[in-house]
C-alpha cells in the first residue's frame, strides 16, 4: 500500500478547526471503509488457502478422532457456512472483538495488545535513530556535493539499502554479542528479569515512568542490535532522499539570494534549504515507519523479539485465521493512520497546503 | 558552511553515539538479576513450540518441557530410558485382568506446591478432565475409565487390554492438578468440559501441580519463567529459577557459549560443529523419517506395484541419508524407534543394493516409471530439511531408473494431501504420541498411516490380525517378539520404507551435569544440575 499524495492547494490558507474536523471525518470514514474491505480480502484469501486450520493445530492422532475435530471446529465456529462466519466476525468486530486465536486460545485483541508495543518500541527506536543519522548525512552529502564526504556517504547509503536485513542481523549478533559481548542476546530483557508494570507496553518507556533506571538501561541495550539492524536500511533510504531533496532546492534563486544577503550558512540551510526538503523527507519517514511497523518479521525472528512480526509469522504457519485477520487489520490501520499523520504534517510544514 | 552547522549535525548523531556508548558501557546484567540474589538461574534456549501450559490442552514440545517440571505424573521414565517405567506419584502398580485393569498406589508423601496432599480424587479429576476437554492430548486416555478406590488408590479400566498405559502416563499432559484449586478457577472434569472448562487462562499464569517447579510467568512468544517449588516433596530442585526462552536454533549455540548456566535444545549436529567451550550431547531422536509408495492403484498404478515398492526399498542409499542427518542419527530398521521396546535390531536395517533395485524394477514390468514425491516444504525436524532429504531420495531413485518429480508444499497444504491418501510417494516423519510400540500400529493396513499410504485392511488381513493381537499382548517378552514380527512383515509386505531417525542434540555450558537430550521433554529439568 502506498501513501496517497495529499490533496494540495498551493494557496496559502489557514487551516480552520472546522476544516480540519471535516478533513479528519472524511479521512476516518474512508479509513473505516478501507478496514472493512481489508477484512473481506483477508477473510477470502485465508479461506482460499488449501489448508485446514484444525490440521495445523491438532496432532495426527487427534485429527483421526472425529469427536475431537468436531469439538475443535465448533469451538472456533468453523462448522458454520463461510458467509455466516464472516458476518459473525463483522458483528464481533463492531463490538471490538477480534475473535479468539486458534493457536494460543487467547483473544486476538489481547495478543495484539501484547505484541504491538514490542514492535512499536523497536520501530520508534529505529526510525528516530535512522532519521537523525539519515537526514544529517543526507544533508551533509548534498551541501558537500561532489566532494569526498559525498562519495563516502553515497556508497555507505547504497550499502545500507543493499544489504539483506537478515544478513545484517546475523552479522551484528555475531560481532556485538557473540564476539565482543557489548550487547545482550535476543529478547527484550535478560532472561528471567521481570518487565516493568505495563503502562504503554514499551519497556523503555514504562521503566522510565516507574523510575526503574537499571531496567531502562537494560531494555535499551536489548533494543540496540535489532533497532540498528532495522535502522541501517532506513538510514540508507533517508540519506538518498534527503540528499536528492536538498539538491533540488539548494541552487534555487531564493537560496542564492539568502546567501547574497549574508545570512550565516547554517541559517540558509535550515530556513531555505532544509524546510522545503522536509516535505519529501516526511513522506519517506512516514513510509519507512509504516514499513518498520509491518515489516519486522525477520529481525524479530532472529532476535527473539516478541513483536507483531513474529506473531504474524506464527499466525501464518498455523493458519490461525482470527490472528491473520487481526494482523491484516493492524497493518491496514498503520498505513491509514500514518498516511493521515503525514498529510497533517504537510500542512504544518507548508502553510500553502490546504487540507480538504 | 559555518561551525554551527557542524555542531548541530554532530548533536543529531551524538544522541545515537551516546545510546551505543551507554549500552555498551554497562554490563548486560545491570538490572537486578535473580541469580545475583543468591539463587542459580538455568536458561534453556528453545525454538518455541508452545501454545499452553494447561496439561489438559498441552501437546507441544516446549509445553512438555515446562509441564514436566511443574506437574508430577503417576509414573515416569528414568532419564532417556523409555524401555522401563519408574514410580513418581505412584509407588507401585498392578496389572490385572489381562491388561484391562491397572491399579496405582499413590505415595502418601506426595503433596502439591501449596502443601496439600495429592489424593486419588485429584488424579481421577485430572485425567477425566483431560479426556473430556476433547483437546489434542485427550486421545492419550481414550477408552479408559478412571476411578478412585480410597484416598491413595487409582484404578484405570478399559474394555480392551491396554498394555501401553504405563508408557502413556509419563506424558506431562496426564500431570496431576490440584482439583480444589483448579475447580475454583473454572476447571471441570464433567462430560461437557470441552465447552464449560475455563481454567486454561488461569493455568497459563499459575500452576497447580506437585512438581519441583512452579509457574512464575508465561508468555507463548518469549519466555516461561519457573521457580523452585519450596514445598517439593521429592529431592530439592537444583535451580532457584528456570527460564525457558524462545530462541532460534542458530543463535542458541552462540548464547550457550556466553552463558552462565545455559542449554540449547534445537541445534542440528552441523550447527554445533563450530562451537567451543561447551558440552554437546547427542543421541537418536524418536522421530522416524519414512517414505511410502501409495498402495492405492487409483492414486498410482506405478507405486502400488509390489515389485516397484521392493525396487524403491533397495534403491535408497541409507548411509548417504545418515550423512545428511549428521552425527547421532541412526538408520531406522522399522517404524518403532530404536529406543523403544519392540524395536528391531540394527541387523534388520534395509540395505542399499542398486543391482537388486534394478532387478525388481525390471520384474515390475514398468518401463521408465515416473512418479511424484510429495513432502512438506521449508520444514525441518532434528535439523533434517525435508527438501534436502527429498532431493537425496530423488537422486537415489534416479540411479535405479525411477524418475521422481519433487512436489513440495507448505506443511499445512502437504498435510492435507498426506492425510487424504492422495500422494504417490510421500516423505514424512512420525513423532510418537507416546513412547510405546502400540503407537506404531497406526502403520498397519487400514489404520491411520496405513490408509494415508492407500493400504486398506482388505489388502492384508493377515497383518491386520497380527496388529490386533499385538495391541493386546501384555507379557513384555511376548510383546517385544510380536511387534518385531509386525515390523518385519511391514517391511516385507507394506508400502513403507523407513529411512532414518534424526540426531537430537543438546548443547550446554560445561558446568552442567546430567545433560542429555530427551525424546519426550527435550531436556530433563528434574535431573539436570
Amino acid at each position: 500500500m502506498a501513501l496517497a499524495a495529499p490533496e494540495l492547494s498551493r494557496r496559502a490558507r489557514r487551516v480552520t478547526p472546522a476544516g480540519l474536523a471535516r478533513f479528519l471525518a472524511r479521512r476516518l470514514g474512508t479509513g473505516l471503509v478501507l478496514v472493512v474491505g481489508i477484512t473481506l480480502v483477508a477473510f477470502v484469501i485465508t479461506h482460499l488457502v488449501p489448508g485446514n486450520p484444525a490440521a495445523a493445530t491438532l496432532g495426527q492422532t487427534a485429527m483421526s478422532d472425529p469427536t475431537i475435530v468436531k469439538a475443535w471446529d465448533h469451538q472456533y465456529g468453523l462448522d458454520k457456512p463461510v458467509v455466516e462466519q464472516y458476518l459473525i466476525y463483522l458483528g464481533k468486530l463492531a463490538e471490538g472483538n477480534l475473535g479468539i486465536s486458534e493457536h494460543d486460545n487467547n483473544p486476538v485483541l489481547s495478543d495484539l495488545g501484547q505484541h504491538i508495543p514490542a514492535t512499536l518500541e523497536l520501530a520508534l527506536f529505529a526510525i528516530v535513530v535512522s532519521t537523525a543519522i539519515g537526514v544529517s548525512l543526507g544533508l551533509l552529502a548534498a551541501v558537500r556535493r561532489g566532494r569526498t564526504a559525498d562519495g563516502v556517504i553515497r556508497i555507505a547509503s547504497l550499502a545500507g539499502v543493499s544489504m539483506p536485513t537478515f544478513w545484517v542481523a546475523l552479522v551484528l549478533f555475531i560481532v556485538f554479542f557473540s564476539k565482543l559481548g557489548w550487547f545482550p542476546s535476543g529478547g527484550r530483557l535478560d532472561p528471567g528479569v521481570t518487565p516493568p508494570a505495563t503502562i504503554t507496553g514499551m519497556y523503555t518507556v514504562d521503566a522510565i515512568l516507574h523510575g526503574q533506571w537499571s531496567l531502562f538501561v537494560q531494555a535499551l541495550q536489548h533494543l540496540v542490535l535489532p533497532g540498528v539492524t532495522l535502522g541501517i536500511f532506513t538510514i540508507g533510504t533517508m540519506v538518498r532522499f534527503t540528499r536528492a531533496s536538498v539538491l533540488e532546492v539548494v541552487n534555487n534563486d531564493y537560496v542564492r539570494a539568502a546567501r547574497a544577503k549574508g545570512l550565516p550558512e547554517w541559517t540558509v540551510v535550515r530556513r531555505h534549504v532544509l524546510r522545503p526538503a522536509l516535505l519529501a523527507i516526511t513522506t519517506v519517514a512516514g513510509l519507512a515507519f509504516a514499513n518498520l511497523l509491518s515489516g519486522t518479521v525477520l529481525v524479530e525472528n532472529i532476535y527473539g523479539w516478541p513483536g507483531i512480526g513474529e506473531y504474524a509469522y506464527q499466525s501464518a504457519i498455523n493458519l490461525d485465521l482470527p490472528a491473520i485477520m487481526g494482523v491484516s487489520m493492524f497493518v491496514a490501520l498503520v498505513y491509514i493512520v500514518i498516511n493521515l499523520l503525514v498529510d497533517l504534517a504537510y500542512s504544518l510544514l507548508d502553510p500553502r497546503i490546504e487540507l480538504r | 558552511m559555518n561551525r554551527r552547522f557542524f555542531s548541530v549535525l554532530a548533536a543529531s548523531t551524538s544522541g545515537v553515539a551516546l545510546l551505543f556508548g551507554a549500552a555498551g558501557g554497562l554490563p548486560a546484567s545491570a538490572a537486578s538479576h535473580p541469580a545475583a540474589s543468591g539463587g542459580r538461574t538455568l536458561v534453556i534456549d528453545n525454538s518455541f513450540s508452545l501454545v499452553t501450559a494447561d496439561p489438559g490442552h498441552m501437546f507441544e514440545n516446549t509445553g512438555e518441557l515446562v509441564d514436566n517440571a511443574m506437574y508430577d505424573t503417576l509414573v515416569t521414565f528414568d532419564g532417556n530410558n523409555f524401555k522401563k517405567v519408574v514410580p513418581l506419584l505412584a509407588t507401585s502398580w498392578q496389572v490385572l485382568d489381562g491388561g484391562r485393569k491397572y491399579v496405582f498406589h499413590l505415595d502418601p508423601k506426595a503433596k502439591f506446591s501449596d502443601g496439600t496432599p495429592v489424593t486419588s480424587a485429584d488424579v481421577v479429576w485430572s485425567e477425566q478432565r483431560l479426556v473430556n476437554l476433547k483437546g489434542n492430548p485427550s486421545v492419550l486416555l481414550g477408552g479408559e475409565t478412571i476411578t478412585a478406590e480410597g484416598p491413595e488408590t487409582v484404578v484405570f479400566t478399559s474394555a480392551q487390554p491396554n498394555p501401553a498405559l504405563p508408557y502413556i502416563l509419563p506424558n506431562p499432559s496426564t500431570g496431576v492438578l490440584e482439583k480444589s484449586v483448579v475447580t475454583k478457577h473454572g476447571g471441570t472434569d464433567a462430560a461437557d468440559a470441552s465447552t464449560k472448562d475455563t481454567a486454561e487462562n488461569w493455568l497459563n499464569n499459575h500452576s497447580a501441580g506437585s512438581g519441583p517447579y512452579v509457574m512464575s510467568s508465561f508468555n507463548v512468544s518469549s519466555q516461561v519463567v519457573l521457580t523452585a517449588n519450596p514445598n517439593y516433596w521429592g529431592p530439592k530442585p537444583a535451580w532457584s529459577q528456570v527460564v525457558v526462552r524462545n530462541v532460534n536454533a542458530p543463535e542458541q549455540g552462540l548464547d550457550v557459549e556466553r552463558g552462565t548456566y545455559e542449554v540449547g535444545v534445537d541445534m542440528s549436529p552441523s550447527q554445533t560443529k563450530s562451537l567451543s567451550g561447551v558440552q554437546v550431547v547427542g543421541g537418536a531422536s524418536p522421530n522416524v523419517f519414512f517414505l511410502f509408495t501409495n498402495d492405492n492403484p487409483k492414486v498410482s498404478k506405478v507405486t502400488s506395484n509390489k515389485d516397484f515398492q521392493k525396487a524403491v526399498r533397495y534403491a535408497i542409499n541409507y548411509k548417504g541419508l545418515l550423512q545428511l542427518a549428521g552425527a547421532g542419527a541412526v538408520q531406522s530398521p522399522g517404524v518403532i524407534p530404536t529406543a523403544y521396546n519392540g524395536s528391531l535390531p540394527a541387523s534388520a536395517d534395509s540395505s542399499y543394493n542398486l543391482r537388486l533395485a534394478k532387478s525388481w524394477l525390471a520384474k515390475s514390468g514398468l518401463k521408465h516409471p515416473a512418479v511424484t514425491l510429495s513432502y512438506p516444504e521449508s520444514f525441518q525436524s532434528n535439523g533434517i530439511d525435508f527438501g534436502d532429504l527429498a532431493a537425496r531420495v530423488q537422486q537415489d531413485l534416479q540411479q535405479a531408473g525411477i524418475t521422481a518429480t519433487l512436489a513440495p508444499a507448505s506443511l499445512t497444504v502437504a498435510l492435507q494431501t498426506y492425510r487424504a491418501g492422495t500422494e504417490q510417494i510421500g516423505l514424512w516423519y512420525w513423532g510418537p504420541d507416546f513412547p510405546e510400540a502400540a503407537d506404531y500400529l497406526n502403520f498397519a493396513p487400514g489404520a491411520l498411516v496405513g490408509l494415508r499410504a492407500g493400504w486398506t485392511a482388505k489388502m492384508d488381513p493377515g497383518l491386520v490380525a497380527l496388529a490386533g493381537r499385538a495391541a493386546s499382548v501384555v507379557n513384555p517378552a511376548a510383546r517385544q517378539a510380536i511387534f518385531q514380527t509386525f515390523q518385519r512383515d511391514l517391511n516385507a509386505q507394506g508400502p513403507f520404507v523407513t529411512l532414518v531417525q534424526g540426531a537430537q542434540v543438546v548443547v550446554g555450558t560445561k558446568n552442567l551435569h546430567n545433560l542429555t537430550p530427551n525424546g519426550l521433554w527435550e531436556v530433563d529439568l528434574r535431573n539436570l544440575y
